[in-house]
């Protein structure tokens, strides 16, 4: 009787530690002209393009950090949209469960595919700082938008959801957000 | 691909092949000691992964990100329902023919159920022939919906939302009571206590709910309350049978009657 237990302990633990054992990557998206895939390894990262023939990875891609992100709460899965020419990825991310202000936030970023002169294939982000950043000060500079007193401890929200990318890759269309959260007007 | 996270421990189970005979080997011989691994063993037949279409070239799956198989399968483990999770929480629910790998049909109900939804559940009552299910979509104080659906020949036949038939009845009940308009008259909250399917001359389904009308039991206002079993049948599509009982109605500002 106590082998037996002793078997079945073992064997429990044995399990235990399979099922605590990381899945593989998830394939979010392959290049429509078939040459890459974007993976992400749940449930935190990193987000890489790796090669669909040998599987070797070509670049990790990375959105900015928020500057309000606390750090504490489960990242969503990354979303990536590859252009018809599968020359730039967009990437947003959509995180309902997190703490404000970041669940108003829609980081995202853009990269662009480039190949040095070796041949080698690179990924690079298109702006410096977050896409959805980038794309609100732009809208914002050419359309004037005002700009409303904000509570001292007001922090800026930007957001920039995907909708379609065009036929020639050439043009991307977002819905792109902006706003304000403050902790002490939301009480 | 969808996988049932239940059935996690199954993808498991084919890495770890050695783990799992000794694991059924001490099963086998202390047969009753533990329940629950007993339980999970039993569920290695039931079907693993679904996929839906191929995505829009270089767009992300949703059936491999966003979506997950609702852990209970018709008796013949063919068809099932899928759920979209928080990421595409507007988006709707399906039944999907899992032999096949098919979508087979968009859950025709308001307001689809998505993993974590608030005040929220899903409940499939499958036909032991699998030709049938009823699908509670629960909501706050009522369902959201109380679908019949039918199969044939592997599809989608029909949707019948038996919620309405329900109320038909409710509603008349209510209004005799208060000595309102029958159009007036509707209950607040309503449990679906009880499905059962009946096979013999016909395909029926018994379903056992309780009304009410008052369910925050505002004193201002009447309460009217009762236990109603209903039996629908498939074939005339209609309900053939119906019994209120333990009726109760208490007047605003009155004892009960």
């Amino acid at each position: 009787m106590r082998l037996l237990l002793a078997l079945l302990i073992i064997s429990l633990e044995c399990l235990s530690h399979a099922a605590e054992e990381k899945e593989g990557p998830i394939r979010l998206a392959t290049a429509p002209s078939g040459e890459y895939a974007v993976d992400w390894a749940a449930p935190d990262g990193p987000l890489r393009v790796v090669s669909n023939s040998d599987g070797a990875v070509i670049a990790e891609l990375k959105i900015p950090e928020s500057e309000q992100s606390s750090g504490d709460h489960s990242i969503a899965t990354p979303l990536p949209f590859i252009s018809p020419d599968s020359n730039w990825v967009f990437v947003m991310n959509v995180d309902n469960d997190a703490p404000p202000p970041e669940s108003f936030s829609r980081p995202s970023a853009l990269f662009r595919r480039t190949r040095s002169s070796d041949g080698t294939i690179h990924f690079e982000a298109a702006t410096p700082d977050r896409f959805d950043k980038a794309a609100w000060e732009f809208l914002d500079k050419e359309l004037k938008l005002g700009r409303p007193d904000l509570p001292p401890d007001a922090k800026r929200v930007y957001s920039a959801s995907f909708i379609d990318w065009s036929r020639d890759s050439a043009r991307l269309l977002l819905s792109v957000g902006g706003g304000a959260w403050s902790p002490s007007k939301s009480e | 691909m969808i996988r049932n996270r239940r059935l996690h421990y199954f993808t498991f189970a084919k890495k770890h092949f050695a783990v799992w005979v000794t694991l059924g080997l001490c099963l086998l011989i202390g047969e009753g000691i533990l329940d629950e691994p007993c339980r999970l063993a039993a569920a290695t037949d039931e079907p693993e992964e679904f996929h839906g279409p191929p995505p829009h070239p270089g767009y992300p799956d949703p059936f491999e990100i966003g979506y997950i198989l609702f852990d209970t399968f018709s008796p013949n483990k063919q068809f099932g329902i899928i759920y979209p999770n928080r990421l595409l929480e507007e988006s709707p629910d399906f039944i999907v023919d899992l032999k096949h790998s098919r979508i087979l049909a968009l859950l025709e109900t308001g307001e689809p159920y998505f993993e974590g939804k608030n005040h929220g559940d899903l409940a499939a009552h499958w036909a032991p022939n699998s030709s049938a299910a009823v699908i509670e979509n629960s909501g706050k104080w009522e369902p959201i919906g109380l679908l019949l659906v039918e199969l044939k020949d592997g599809k989608v036949i029909l949707q019948t939302d038996l919620l309405d038939s329900l109320n038909k009845i409710f509603s008349p009940a209510i209004a005799k009571a208060q000595h309102s308009r029958v159009a007036d008259s509707a209950i607040g909250e309503l449990d679906i206590t009880g499905v059962k399917w009946k096979t013999g001359k016909s395909l029926q389904v018994e379903i056992k709910c309780e009304g009410s009308t008052n369910p925050k039991g505002f004193e201002e206002e009447s309460s009217w309350y009762g236990e109603l079993t209903a039996v629908w049948d498939v074939a005339q599509r209609k309900l053939v049978r119906h019994q209120l009982a333990r009726v109760s109605f208490h007047a605003a500002g009155r004892k009960e009657q």
